[in-house]
């Protein structure tokens, strides 16, 4: 500990060494953030694809039961 | 949402958030490399402080926050709280795995040690995190949905309610190689402590915007999830009819239809949710 004490009072680091750490530290939180981004954008792609099938899914049964009342209105009136 | 609503007001509604969240991100970073004087002992290497500091009061709040929405939640029993305190905490702990990694590369640059094990600022944020780590097992373990947010609800207030007094007892630890600059409104000079507040601002926006991105997927799945279920009852509401009262008239309207229908009956079959002839 005394010797990290003593480090606190210690001079700079120079731009080249210590402009790595930070870049480093930025891009870090950077690339966590990018991620978790891209994940939720993932999601959200899959739930779209998902209303999409369950839409068509829809519509399809709804032509069809078009087409069963059509039918069935034929057999009454014939 | 509104689907009345114009579409320029909706999008006006939907995207000032994350549009002042870039912009504040922007200017924080703009104030941090070309407004704040370089400090006199760390030099360039302090510049961390504005990424690190903020994220790590955001993370913090975050978890305190994820607490009080699990309190309103017991109060009213409605699951979008409870998607809101868990979104929260998630949100949290990304914050916090960011805070922890930030102040690694920090004490490597100005110490030389990755990690401090005997400094209690450290020790107590990653007890905090370790402590929220179980949070996810713990619910996700619980297959009732009712009980699961329930009991995540109780362990989100209680964990919720230890984060400030871990961070009051560590304020009173004595020996520490870790920096207390927010104890004293003369710590940070007028340039650096603008810089830090716009951070402050901008990390807190960069929260509520994936915050509020994260619920909306989350509810979106729900509703979604229902509408799923909603669509197979359906679909087996007019085979489950005729099969459940042999006696019960029995219309065959054609026989496209009933080549569809028993294409829909193997597929049940298939499932286990109908037994075919």
């Amino acid at each position: 500990m005394s010797h990290l004490l003593g480090l606190i009072g210690s001079p700079a680091l120079p731009l080249g060494t210590a402009g790595r750490y930070v870049a480093a530290a930025y891009i870090v939180a950077f690339v966590i953030v990018a991620a978790y981004v891209a994940i939720m954008a993932l999601r959200l792609r899959r739930i779209e694809h998902a209303l999409g099938e369950l839409a068509a899914d829809a519509h399809a049964r709804h032509d069809g039961e078009d087409s069963i009342s059509a039918l069935t209105g034929e057999r009454l009136e014939g | 949402m509104d689907s009345t609503q114009k579409p320029p007001a909706r999008l006006l509604r939907t995207a000032w958030l994350p549009v002042t969240t870039a912009l504040m991100i922007a200017a924080a970073l703009a104030l941090t490399f070309f407004y704040a004087p370089l400090e006199a002992q760390e030099g360039f290497l302090q510049k961390i402080f504005y990424l690190h500091v903020p994220l790590a009061i955001v993370t913090l709040c975050g978890f305190v926050y994820g607490g009080l929405l699990a309190i309103a939640h017991l109060r009213t029993r409605e699951v979008r709280y409870d998607v809101r305190s868990y979104v929260a905490i998630h949100m949290s702990l990304i914050f916090g795995v960011c805070v922890l990694i930030t102040g690694s590369i920090w004490a490597k640059g100005s110490w030389g040690h990755w990690w401090v094990w005997n400094e209690p600022t450290l020790d107590s944020f990653l007890i905090i995190m370790l402590l929220y780590c179980t949070y996810q097992p713990l619910r996700f373990a619980i297959e009732d949905r009712e009980r699961q947010a329930r009991y995540a609800s109780v362990f989100a207030i209680t964990a919720g309610a230890f984060v400030p007094m871990a961070m009051i007892v560590v304020r009173l630890a004595p020996q520490y190689v870790h920096p207390r600059v927010l104890s004293s409104a003369n710590n940070l000079p007028a340039p650096m402590g603008a810089t830090f507040v716009v951070a402050l601002l901008a990390f807190s926006l960069l929260y509520a915007t994936l915050w509020r991105l994260e619920v909306r997927v989350k509810l979106a799945r729900f509703r979604l999830r229902a509408l799923q279920r909603l669509a197979l009852e359906r679909a087996q509401a007019p085979l489950r009819a005729p099969l459940a009262s042999p006696g019960a008239p029995l219309l065959v309207p054609s026989t496209a239809s009933a080549d569809r229908s028993s294409g829909r009956r193997r597929q049940l079959a298939e499932r286990g949710e109908v037994i075919v002839p």
